[in-house]
């Protein structure tokens, strides 16, 4: 019979640089998301209207070869072949619908979560900086939102230069490639920040998550409503998801909804994301977070 | 002498009014330490300036020869078992663990072991694939104190770790305590119960509101301890029947019914009395869901201790004298 020595025992081994806690709490927050079924489902389904728009992109492609199409499309005065608007209705219209159910998710119970069973007291009773821990929470988040957005939209663009049947073509289609490269990480920037940031105010994922939610809808509905209704354009910048679209509409070099100049819904996008994030560091900053 | 390895230099830590410790002037060395003292006493805000949780309103705190606020390079040499739970109950105790030493520096392949070694020496082995959110209490908190342990540190703080143990959890958590202070390490625990700091240590610091009241060998205090009755409250089924089994031992000096599912035993001799309840509860079948001691004796002795210090007391002393 074999007895086995259960005194203590030394730790022999290496330990791995600061930096590695970057990566330990990404994939841990990605692993604990993907455990949900909720994230699941809505990362599938999330998955449905990229590939509808590309079997619609190359189709449209197919018949635009057809020259009776190409007629037809000529007599009609239609525009067929217009596919950075396609990938922008597709990343903007079809999509924010999953980034914003999965930014209320991940995102917006990411600190709220730990403040309520009291976490911090493990996670800073460790060799964890503020940064890592921060990283750790708004990384995995975007991440999710990037694989609902920029990811599908990216493989439209690409899908688009692919189908081009002249060099012209093909550079065209590159424009929308890069509209798309520059759109995404802003797109998952600012549904998931201002999450992250709101979820660090509290204890209550619940109610946060509801805050989330109202603030974005009813700032949508008001900005929208109001701008369209009183005429006055400018209330729209009061919304986060029409200065996402003013936004989008600049960089695919579609005409924007709204005549505004170009920059300010940019500032109000950056405004967003660098408030949230003080508001994050600040937080998190503050002495004694574990008291 | 060994070296010291915390050195507190009058550090006095307020929370905004409230004074968590005040003019805390203490110096611990290797092996077992017990911080013993009632609720409220200051015993948490000590090991939460150790642990670089809070910042010394005042005062120099020095632990393993380094300052502690703002360095997260000491935390890796610390380990710590907080009182509250605070953990996800969505993982495994496997899971747990292991994600706590990959915190702490280690790679996958060693966290993993790390963690399995570390959770069947606290008696997990068979547990560490459940949720922690099935696991009992005295389950979590040996998740807890192998979290604590897994990365090796050379500075071990335990914040209340018997609190809410069945007799089994405690036996098992007791021997760890004595067996880490034995490998070299330097241990803090804290508890507000003479008996379980006793049964790990002899050194103790006492503290009383915020303050060091005495430091030093455990048996001058027990002396005065024992003077005052021991209670413990026990947490279980059919209660009367457990009641009239402990009455007839001569340790126990009185038996109350507090409240529904619960008897409160007083004893002149707890050393005696502890051992006596689950072996009590075994002949009967009877299933002890906790067992704690409110700190009513230790509250006396600790007033008059401070009755002792105050200006009245030095001067009733002199007029004795």
């Amino acid at each position: 019979m074999g007895i086995r020595d259960l005194g203590y025992k030394r730790y022999e081994g290496a330990l791995l640089p600061h930096r590695s806690r970057y990566r330990v709490l990404i994939r841990r927050a990605l692993s604990l998301a993907w455990a949900s079924g909720l994230t699941k489902t809505t990362i599938i389904l999330g998955m449905f209207p990229p590939v509808i728009c590309g079997v619609y992109i190359f189709l449209k492609h197919q018949a635009m070869q057809q020259e009776v199409v190409q007629y037809l499309a000529h007599r009609a005065q239609v525009q067929l072949d217009d596919p950075g608007s396609l990938v922008f209705t597709c990343i903007y219209w079809c999509q924010i619908w999953f980034a914003f159910v999965l930014s209320l998710l991940v995102a917006a119970p990411a600190i709220s979560e730990d403040v309520r069973t009291g976490a911090f007291q493990f996670y800073f009773a460790r060799p964890v900086a503020r940064s890592h821990y921060l990283v750790g929470k708004v990384a995995p988040a975007a991440i999710l939102v990037a694989i609902v957005t920029l990811a599908p939209a990216l493989l439209l663009a690409l899908l688009r230069v692919g189908l081009a049947q002249s060099g012209e073509e093909a550079w065209r289609s590159t424009s929308w490639l890069v509209g798309t490269l520059a759109y995404g990480p802003i797109y998952a920037l600012v549904l998931t920040l201002p999450a992250v940031a709101l979820s660090s105010l509290g204890r209550r994922s619940g109610s946060l998550q509801g805050l989330w939610a109202v603030g974005f809808f009813l700032s949508w509905l008001l900005g929208e409503g109001v701008a369209a209704g009183a005429d006055l354009p400018y209330v729209a910048l009061l919304s986060i998801p029409t200065d996402l679209r003013l936004v989008g509409q600049l960089l695919y070099g579609i005409e924007p909804a709204y005549d505004l100049p170009w920059y300010l819904p940019s500032l109000v996008l950056a405004g967003l994301v660098v408030g949230s994030a003080y508001v994050l560091v600040r937080r998190l900053g503050r002495v004694e977070v574990f008291s | 002498m060994s070296e010291p390895r915390v050195v507190a230099d009058r550090v006095s830590k307020w929370y905004g009014k409230v004074v968590g410790i005040n003019d805390f002037t203490v110096s611990i060395g290797p092996g077992v330490t017990g911080l013993l003292g009632p609720n409220g006493a200051g015993k948490s805000t000590f090991i939460k300036l150790l642990v670089g949780a809070l910042r010394p309103s005042k005062g120099e705190l020095q632990v393993l020869g380094e300052r502690v606020w703002g360095n997260r390079h000491l935390l890796g040499r610390i380990g710590y078992c907080p009182e509250h739970d605070g953990i996800y109950e969505d993982l495994t105790g496997a899971e747990f663990v292991t994600f706590m030493a990959r915190l702490a520096g280690m790679s996958a392949e060693d966290a993993a072991r790390r963690a399995d070694e570390a959770l069947e020496r606290l008696g997990l082995a068979k547990a560490k694939d459940r949720l922690l959110g099935q696991y009992s209490k005295g389950m979590r908190q040996r998740a807890k104190l192998a979290q604590a342990l897994v990365h090796d540190p050379e500075l071990l703080l335990f914040d209340e770790p018997l609190t809410g143990c069945d007799p089994l959890a405690r036996v098992q958590i007791t021997q760890f305590i004595k067996d880490v202070g034995q490998a070299g390490k330097t241990v803090i625990v804290s508890s507000h119960i003479l008996h379980e700091i006793e049964s790990m240590t002899s050194e103790i610091v006492l503290l009383y509101k915020g303050q060091v009241l005495a430091e030093g060998n455990i048996y001058r205090i027990r002396e005065m301890i024992d003077e005052h009755p021991h209670q413990i409250r026990i947490e279980c089924d059919r209660r009367r029947e457990l009641g009239q089994k402990l009455v007839l031992s001569q340790d126990v000096r009185a038996i109350e019914f507090p409240d529904e599912g619960a008897l409160v035993l007083e004893t002149h001799n707890p050393d005696a009395c502890y051992p006596l309840i689950p072996r009590a509860a075994l002949e009967s079948g009877i299933k002890i869901r906790s067992l704690t001691s409110p700190d009513n004796n230790l509250q006396a002795v600790f007033e008059y201790l401070t009755r002792e210090r105050s200006p009245e007391g030095v001067a009733r002393q002199g007029r004795a004298a």
